[in-house]
């Protein structure tokens, strides 16, 4: 038979697949899976959106109350106003009037994978009141193989049930026609092996590829769409091709069993212990291989450091030590200016921060490492599995992977620093030469630089996305490859 | 499509369409083909007779190509079955003693679907003809091949061999299972493709159908043919005598 009636032969499986009710019962049940996981994660999307928007809101009503605040009292009056209602306090505007977030915006693909984000927010609020130690290590960041099988996601269909339905499309070919005996009718024509598996997959893999990428996009589109893409187009299409190549790999797999020849049942039994092993054995080994490349540092040291620190500066005489010497390094000659600077409770509360920092940084780098550490091997593990291959790309286009969890409490603690850095030069300066906005007015100081407080600068990480989705692009269509090298090289002759 | 059965030239037909030459076949240590002989010329039927085990399935293994000779040669049409089983099952139609049809297709769609396989594409109105030919009546053809007798199952089987204008027919107890109407009407599709030239390898146990259809008849025993009659010289009666006699030669 020549090469060129092989789409002939190929058109022949086609209409046999689109024929069996199976097909179309599979095809619908993945429909149905694909839509209520694209609703699922427009749903969570669209809170998070609305999350980060009455964030935005919140601050912008804290400036719009601040400035209120500063033009009433502002003017001469007879009442009196404490330094926590007076935003004219730097110190009082930081700590009860300011509300800025640190903020993990969704990606445009974050409807693909629920990821981190279905346990791990994506606004916090950096705050300056009293509890302030560990905030930017409050969420304990997992594998993403601990939470695998979390929320009914894009991801979840995408990755744990589609091979399902690619098994249940495509692994009795070859093997139910040797078991009913229509193979040795098959065999008995001029045709090799080689050719009618080729077809009979390819026409499978054209069924399944279809019926998944466009079912995905069906479903997206059903959800409300993804949106503008802003950029994210490659990385989109990236995505869909490591989709098609993901289906083609669990085609090979189930064309690479078939040419064992054990019949059915065998098949059917051989391809859900890989689906398995695939999908659940294999990366939660990776998961506690991971907990051993990366071991977590001891939370309960943390805590008890924590604990201590803070046992520390409330004792009344070292807390007064430490403020004392924070201040001296701070402002060298406060002493001569304002001996009762150490008492002001903004100094206080910046030498006790400044404290809690210091005595809790090797903790918190240990932390930090680890997070970058577990991330980092993440990556490369996920590697060892197309399943985690998979996720992980869904994971990182989404913005929901741990990595990028890691880098937002980063950036978050970062953010927390930096408005210190903003207002600390304030507050002392405030502290040293409090000077009235008016005579007789109720404001006590002149912070106005509402406008000049730093904003969160959100990442979006569109680059790292791009190169997971290569990356997991080029992986799964290595791994076809070899699947396919290998079904081609045991069929060489019909089973006799 | 339409199928139009060629005459054979004078000197293809006196060339053998199967040629098996003292052919060896082991499975371990059990040797299932011991030398085996067997020369078929266009147009002759010839049965193969054998207790279970004999080598009949062994010897169709061979011609189709699924098993390749240990020892010896296998020709079908000059083309050597054991290093070209693609080019050998050319020439070859093979109708197993239960004839496997995709259930959900009928009998037209599948005889399009193993034409496809054999490289031919038949439209429909050809597969009707060649049903009909083959005795398959016009209201089935359309029907699911599930609703078929095994008679009916064969006749498309038949069909996909007249399709393929084969010049060997391979046939596994054909006649096994038939009602005598259904096997009847076998033997005569039979006799017809051998008078347009398909030489008919058969294997069966069916003694009074190969008096019927055969020329020649071969005993099978311990994987070598040990007797080769021509039916028409013996009645029925002497023939299964004589079976019977060789039978009990070869369990002796």
């Amino acid at each position: 038979m020549s090469v060129a009636r092989f789409p002939r032969l190929l058109g022949a499986e086609l209409r046999l697949i689109l024929r069996e009710r199976l097909t179309w019962a599979i095809i619908a049940a993945l429909l149905a899976a694909l839509c209520l996981a694209a609703w699922t994660g427009a749903d969570r999307v669209a809170r998070e959106r609305t999350a980060i928007a009455e964030a935005a809101d919140d601050s912008e009503r804290a400036v719009r109350e601040a400035r209120a605040a500063h033009e009433r009292y502002a003017k001469p009056s007879p009442i009196k106003v404490n330094y926590w209602q007076d935003p004219t306090d730097a110190f009082g505007f930081m700590t009860y009037f300011m509300a800025a977030y640190a903020v993990k915006p969704p990606t445009p693909l974050a409807l693909l994978a629920a990821g981190q984000s279905d346990v791990q927010p994506a606004v916090t609020k950096i705050s300056f009141g009293f509890s302030t130690v560990f905030d930017d290590t409050a969420y304990e960041l997992g594998s993403a193989a601990r939470l695998k099988l979390g929320p009914f996601d894009l991801a979840f269909v995408l990755v744990y049930l589609v091979p399902l339905a690619v098994i249940a499309l495509a692994g009795t070919r070859l093997s139910a026609e040797q078991d009913s005996g229509v193979l040795r009718m098959i065999a008995a024509q001029p045709v090799g092996p080689r050719r009618v598996a080729a077809a009979k997959f390819g026409a499978v893999a054209l069924v399944a590829v279809t019926g998944v990428v466009g079912g995905t996009g069906l479903a997206l589109a059903l959800a409300g769409g993804l949106g503008p893409l802003a950029g994210w187009e490659t990385t989109l299409a990236l995505l869909a091709a490591a989709l098609a190549t993901y289906v083609m790999l669990w085609v090979a797999v189930c064309a690479l069993v078939a040419s064992l020849w054990r019949g059915a049942v065998a098949a059917l039994a051989i391809l859900v212990l890989t689906w398995a092993g695939i999908t659940m054995v294999l990366p939660t080994g990776l998961g506690i291989a991971l907990d051993a490349l990366a071991p977590m540092p001891s939370r309960i040291a943390a805590i008890d450091a924590s604990r201590q620190a803070q046992a520390l500066f409330s004792t009344a005489e070292k807390g007064a030590r430490i403020t004392a010497a924070w201040a001296s390094r701070k402002v060298p000659d406060a002493a001569q200016h304002r001996p009762a600077l150490v008492e002001a409770p903004e100094i206080k509360r910046l030498a006790r921060d400044a404290f809690y920092d210091e005595a809790l940084a090797d903790h918190r780098e240990s932390w930090h490492e680890h997070a970058l550490a577990a991330s980092a091997w993440s990556r490369r593990l996920a590697l060892l599995s197309p399943a985690t291959i998979l996720a992980l790309a869904l994971e990182t286009a989404a913005g929901t992977d741990a990595g990028r969890h890691a880098d937002f409490l980063t950036a978050g603690g970062a953010y927390r620093r930096r408005l210190r850095t903003f207002f600390e030069p304030r507050i002392l300066a405030q502290a040293m030469n409090p000077v009235p906005v008016c005579a007789g007015c109720p404001a006590r100081l002149g912070f106005d630089a509402y406008d000049a407080v730093p904003a969160f600068e959100p990442a979006i990480p569109r680059a790292t996305a791009q190169r997971e989705a290569l990356v997991a692009l080029g992986c799964l269509l290595a791994g076809a490859l070899l699947l396919t090298a290998l079904t081609y090289r045991r069929l060489t002759e019909w089973p006799s | 499509m339409h199928i139009e059965q060629r005459e054979l030239p004078q000197a293809e037909a006196d060339n053998p369409v199967l040629a098996i030459r003292a052919a060896v076949k082991r499975f371990g240590a059990r040797t299932a083909l011991n030398g085996l002989d067997l020369t078929l010329r266009a147009g002759e039927v010839f049965a193969l007779l054998g207790p279970n085990g004999a080598g009949k399935t062994t010897t169709i293994n061979l011609i189709l190509g699924f098993l390749k000779p240990d020892a010896g040669a296998v020709q079908v049409c000059g083309i050597e079955a054991g290093s070209d089983p693609v080019g050998a099952r050319g020439h070859v139609a093979y109708i197993p003693e239960q004839v496997a049809l995709y259930p959900g297709l009928s009998g037209i769609e599948n005889l399009r679907y193993f034409a496809t396989l054999a490289g031919l594409d038949l439209s429909v109105d050809a597969s009707r003809r060649l049903l009909t030919e083959a005795g398959l009546p016009e209201e089935a053809q359309g029907r699911p091949a599930a609703s078929y007798s095994k008679g009916m199952r064969q006749k498309v089987g038949i069909a996909v061999a007249l399709a393929r204008q084969a010049r060997l027919l391979l046939l596994d107890e054909p006649t096994s299972g038939l009602d005598p109407s259904a096997a009847a009407d076998f033997s005569v599709t039979v006799r017809h493709a051998a008078e347009r030239g398909t030489a008919v390898l058969m294997a069966t146990h069916d003694l009074y159908r190969v008096r019927e259809m055969a020329d020649r008849v071969g005993v099978l025993s311990r994987g070598r043919i040990v007797e080769d009659i021509d039916p028409k010289t013996l009645d029925h009666v002497a023939l299964e005598h004589l079976y019977i006699e060789r039978l009990a030669e070869i369990t002796a």
